[in-house]
């Protein structure tokens, strides 16, 4: 019964009508029969006793279960037809809800893995990784010596460990296939907190130089080349020609501190002993977990003195100014300069959110002031406060919840954008989906405010004064919109400023000739070419057959090929020249590469003093080198550099600055010695030296068939080898990705910022002429020319144009001090970038503001006047 | 003749006064409206714990029990009936009368049985208290 009320409700009504017509028919005949009355006196006398038949099926129907939700639903289609008859409003809002909620969803999905994700550590904002920044290395470490006396005096932490960085190796259960593998110290994974999926982590037994060889699998390892099967512990996997022992499997979620992929996690192989002797060499990475209670600052200062107690063991030199101890959490190790970028995003999409927010606020406060009349009948009718706040909430819930689910579509479509043009080098991106927390932070943003502003009106006294009263919230809008045109402002400095940025990064000169360049690189493994002298004649080899091919103008050999950094570095600092250390010692570090003599002819970089490398420079005996420009101008300021000596080798030399950061940091000068025919020559005595092979071909070609030529020359020598080939100008756009993907970023959202806030304006402009309708048309009679009167409403859009320009001047600087990190060395108050963004402010509030302005000054001023 | 004007049972007798006013809920004195719907319901439970009945067959009883004391208007019974089936203290049947009419007829849930003691036994205690009050001598 009960049921019936809400589900089938003329069934009910039926009910109601038939009980109340017993009830009268029961008074009619009782009235018959006692007082003797004829049918039509007793009903007439019934009917009058009852009262309003309608009035107790009113009562009774205010009885019905379920009421509220029937109300509820009653809100819910009136606020739909509403919508549905105030098309703009509802189309306006919406958008301005999807573009707000889609771009915060998707933008926060992105930066909220780059920043605030957690590691997948125990307590991992204890983690702190400790080293030094030296010019040799490009992070930071410490050597052997140095880890073993910090880690037996140190005491603000709770545990150190160290680990060696990633690197290939060979793994041979069956075809040897090429993984990477991290080498750390046994107490690596119980620091970070990391218990294996399976097994057992290393003891401190397996820390040695000749222990036995174990190893950990990762969990895609596992997955892919053990089929996840339980039992491959104690199985013997070979890595590097070497039986190892399996031990364990990690969890699936692991990764190694700098977010460099492992496939396989093996011992570094260093004990107390090997550590000890290692004062200058075997430099190690260092985690450490702090105590509770210690901070960051603690942390450093011990670091600090560990570093001078290291320090002054050794030979006081210049090195020493520049060696710095650094603490950092293992979270900004791993953002690093993603962290910039991330922060631009996440700060323009708050901007872009707070435009939309606004945008609805103001459509929804012209709304409910236009509704003011209604309300005061509906109030007058007898509606009760709760009853208007209700309807205006369901309203206001109705809008943000289409909005909203537009935005949500929007935020899919502009992640999987976000995600495929994003530069690579922001971690996690492609994990990054559309998190929950994100789109309720979002719907929360734009539901209070359309909550907040749709449910002013009725709350705040809507009696019977509302009648008379106009919109008092006048004085919000415009605030609203000055609000909007400062936020638009910042955004589209910020923008600005990059584009400029962009622009400008681009116009550096690559030193080299791009066009018509190949790189092949490979490495070689140490299994199949374990020797200096094979590596070396397998350099020489393909060398020979790639210039006898005919077709190739240049041919070069290196070890990396530019843009990219090259391996080795030397500190500037340390250098004789002429016999004599440098009076000022030159701060800094120097790059230098081991080349053919092809090599700047492969390139396209013009030799400017002295001469090139011959062939001759090749065989054992006399040192020679070829300075950049601008290592010469550092060390040699005016002077000729050719014919001095830096160290025992000669300069013969100069050649113009060719790219070599890889990226956004600056250039460091550069040096070449050309590659020797001698394996044993102390250039190649570095680590792992020869490992590495660059071809650098220059060829007339069409770079697909000068591909295909190169890949069938090295399989001819070794099947085996990976290759990567790649055209030159490919390596050297990729320097411009990231500054271009922030450009385009930050425009995107400047743009859909403008947008808004001009769609706010065009807004509040119209719903000031319609207000100001009868004024504007006793102007017109009395003599206002049409100019007059679009002057009048321009002259608002201006002076809120002013105010927002004031303020958004201020928010620009903030702003752009804020991007001085991905500027690229352009100063932050660019005039060109304000200049640029307050024009196109001011034209698109100008077309927002000419639709208004013409309406008003084309009303007919005798239906102006009638206008209520 | 003598009789006393019935006390018409009348939940919208207070509000009398406020002609433009539709709406019931609001502004009607708290302890008045409570005071008439309680009682309303009481009597209402006590008649229909009696044996099942139809709302003018409520009406007719109540009159004729109280000697013509109370009078119930049908547009504050019906209202209480459809509130009270609804918090579940009564439960309503269309069945045939003897007369071969179909009537909505009411009968007592077992909440409702507790709903009624609950109610008389306060009736009770405000009776008391309301007693007391009334023989109260002036003090000095």
């Amino acid at each position: 019964m009960l049921w019936d009320a809400f589900f089938r409700k003329r069934r009910w009504e039926r009910s109601l009508d038939a009980e109340l017509r017993f009830h009268l028919e029961q008074q009619i005949e009782d009235y018959m029969v006692t007082k003797g009355l004829s049918r039509r006196a007793a009903e007439r006398l019934a009917r009058r006793e009852f009262g309003s038949v309608e009035l107790s099926k009113e009562e009774c129907r205010d009885q019905r279960p379920f009421l509220w939700l029937e109300h509820a639903l009653q809100d819910a289609r009136y606020a739909l037809r509403q919508l549905a008859r105030d098309r703009t409003f509802a189309a306006v809002a919406i958008l301005s809800l999807a573009f707000g909620v889609g771009l915060s969803s998707s933008v926060f999905s992105v930066v909220d893995r780059v920043l605030f994700r957690s590691l997948p550590y125990g307590d991992a904002d204890r983690l702190v990784s400790i080293g030094v920044r030296g010019p040799m290395l490009p992070y930071d470490f410490m050597f052997g010596a140095q880890y073993l006396d910090f880690r037996r005096h140190q005491t603000e932490f709770a545990a150190v460990t160290s680990w060696s960085g990633v690197h290939d190796c060979d793994l041979t259960p069956g075809e040897p296939v090429r993984v990477v593998c991290a080498s750390v110290e046994s107490t690596f994974l119980s620091t970070l907190g990391v218990i294996p999926e399976l097994g057992r982590s290393f003891t401190a037994e397996e820390d040695g130089p000749d222990k036995p060889r174990v190893a950990l699998l990762s969990y895609g390892i596992w997955q892919s080349r053990f089929g996840g099967r339980a039992d491959v512990l104690e199985q013997t996997i070979s890595v590097d020609g070497q039986p190892s022992r399996i031990v364990g499997v990690l969890p699936a979620d692991f990764e190694t501190p700098t977010l460099a992929h492992a496939d396989l996690v093996v011992p570094q192989r260093l004990d107390d002993a090997t550590l000890q002797r290692a004062v200058t060499g075997r430099p190690v990475r260092v985690i450490a977990r702090l105590r509770p209670g210690v901070t960051v600052a603690a942390a450093q200062a011990a670091a600090d003195l560990m570093v001078a107690r290291a320090l002054s063991a050794m030979p006081p030199g210049r090195i020493a100014s520049e060696v710095k101890a650094h603490v950092k959490t293992l979270r900004d190790l791993q953002v690093g300069d993603a962290k910039g970028a991330a922060w631009v995003l996440f700060g323009s999409m708050l901007g872009v959110l707070l435009l939309a927010c606004a945008n609805v606020a103001n459509l929804i406060l012209a709304r409910t002031a236009g509704r003011q009349r209604e309300v005061a009948m509906r109030v007058a009718l007898g509606a009760g406060k709760t009853r208007l706040v209700r309807q205006a909430a369901t309203e206001s819930l109705l809008l943000t919840t289409i909005g909203g689910l537009c935005g949500l579509a929007l935020a899919h479509v502009l992640l999987r954008i976000l995600v495929n043009t994003a530069p690579g080098g922001i971690p996690h991106l492609t994990e990054a989906t559309l998190d929950a927390r994100v789109v309720a932070f979002a719907f929360l943003c734009t539901l209070t405010s359309g909550l907040a502003f749709g449910m002013g009106l009725p709350l705040a006294g809507s009696g019977k004064e509302g009648l008379h009263r106009s919109a008092g919230r006048w004085r919000l809008r415009p605030a609203l919109i000055v609000a909007q045109v400062a936020l638009s402002l910042a955004l589209l400095s910020g923008s600005g400023l990059l584009l400029r940025a962009l622009w400008r990064y681009e116009q550096i000169p690559t030193g080299m000739e791009t066009e018509h360049v190949l790189t092949a690189s490979l490495s070689l493994s140490p299994q199949r070419y374990p020797t200096a002298q094979r590596r070396l004649a397998f350099s020489e080899e393909l060398e020979e057959r790639l210039r006898s091919m005919g077709v190739f103008t240049a041919v070069a050999i290196s070890d990396s090929h530019p843009p990219d950094v090259p391996l080795r570095s030397k500190p500037l600092a340390v250098q004789e020249i002429d016999g004599r250390p440098q009076e000022s010692p030159a701060e800094g570090t120097v790059v230098w590469r081991a080349v053919t003599p092809g090599y700047f002819r492969a390139l396209g970089a013009p030799i400017r003093k002295g001469r090139g490398f011959t062939e001759r420079d090749r065989d054992p005996g006399g040192e020679v080198m070829i300075v950049s420009r601008s290592l010469a101008d550092r060390l040699f300021s005016d002077q000729d550099p050719v014919g001095h000596f830096i160290g025992s080798t000669q300069i013969v030399g100069v050649v113009s600055d060719v790219r070599n950061s890889g990226g956004a940091a600056p250039d460091e000068p550069e040096y070449y010695v050309p590659r020797s025919h001698a394996a044993d020559a102390p250039i190649y005595s570095y680590p792992d030296e020869l490992q590495r092979v660059v071809a650098i071909i220059h060829t007339p070609l069409a770079l697909t068939a000068a591909s295909e030529i190169v890949r069938q020359t090295i399989a001819h020598l070794d099947a085996a080898l990976p290759v990567q080939i790649e055209a030159l100008r490919e390596s050297t756009d990729r320097l411009s990705v990231r500054p271009r993907f922030n450009a385009l970023v930050l425009t995107v959202f400047a743009a859909f910022g403008l947008l808004l806030a001009a769609a706010g304006l065009y807004g509040v402009l119209g719903y000031l002429v319609a207000r100001r309708t009868r004024e504007i048309g006793v102007r017109i009679a009395l003599g206002a020319t049409r100019g007059a009167i679009v002057a009048m409403v321009l002259g608002n859009a201006l002076r809120w144009l002013a105010a927002g320009s004031v303020v958004g001047l201020a928010l620009s600087v903030v702003l752009c001090r804020a991007l001085k990190s991905l500027l690229y060395g352009l100063p932050a108050s660019d005039p060109w970038a304000w200049t640029g963004a307050t024009v196109s402010l001011v034209l698109a509030a100008l077309f927002a503001a000419w639709q208004p302005a013409r309406r008003a000054a084309r009303f007919d001023p005798v239906e102006a006047l009638r206008h209520e | 003749m003598s009789a006393p004007l019935p006390l018409v049972l009348d939940i919208s007798h207070c509000e009398a006064h406020a002609i433009c006013r539709m709406s019931r809920h609001g502004k009607l004195a708290k302890s008045e409206a409570e005071l008439l719907q309680g009682t309303l319901d009481m009597l209402i439970l006590k008649v229909v714990a009696l044996g099942p009945i139809h709302g003018y067959g409520i009406t007719q009883r109540i009159q004729r029990i109280s000697n013509e004391a109370l009078l119930i208007r049908q547009g504050s019974l019906y209202p209480a009936l459809y509130r009270l089936e609804n918090h579940g203290s009564l439960k309503a049947e269309w069945t045939t009368t003897e007369s071969g009419r179909e009537a909505k007829l009411y009968s007592l849930t077992k909440a409702g049985r507790r709903r009624l003691g609950d109610e008389m036994r306060s009736w009770d205690r405000l009776c008391a208290a309301i007693a007391l009050i009334m023989q109260a001598q002036a003090v000095e």
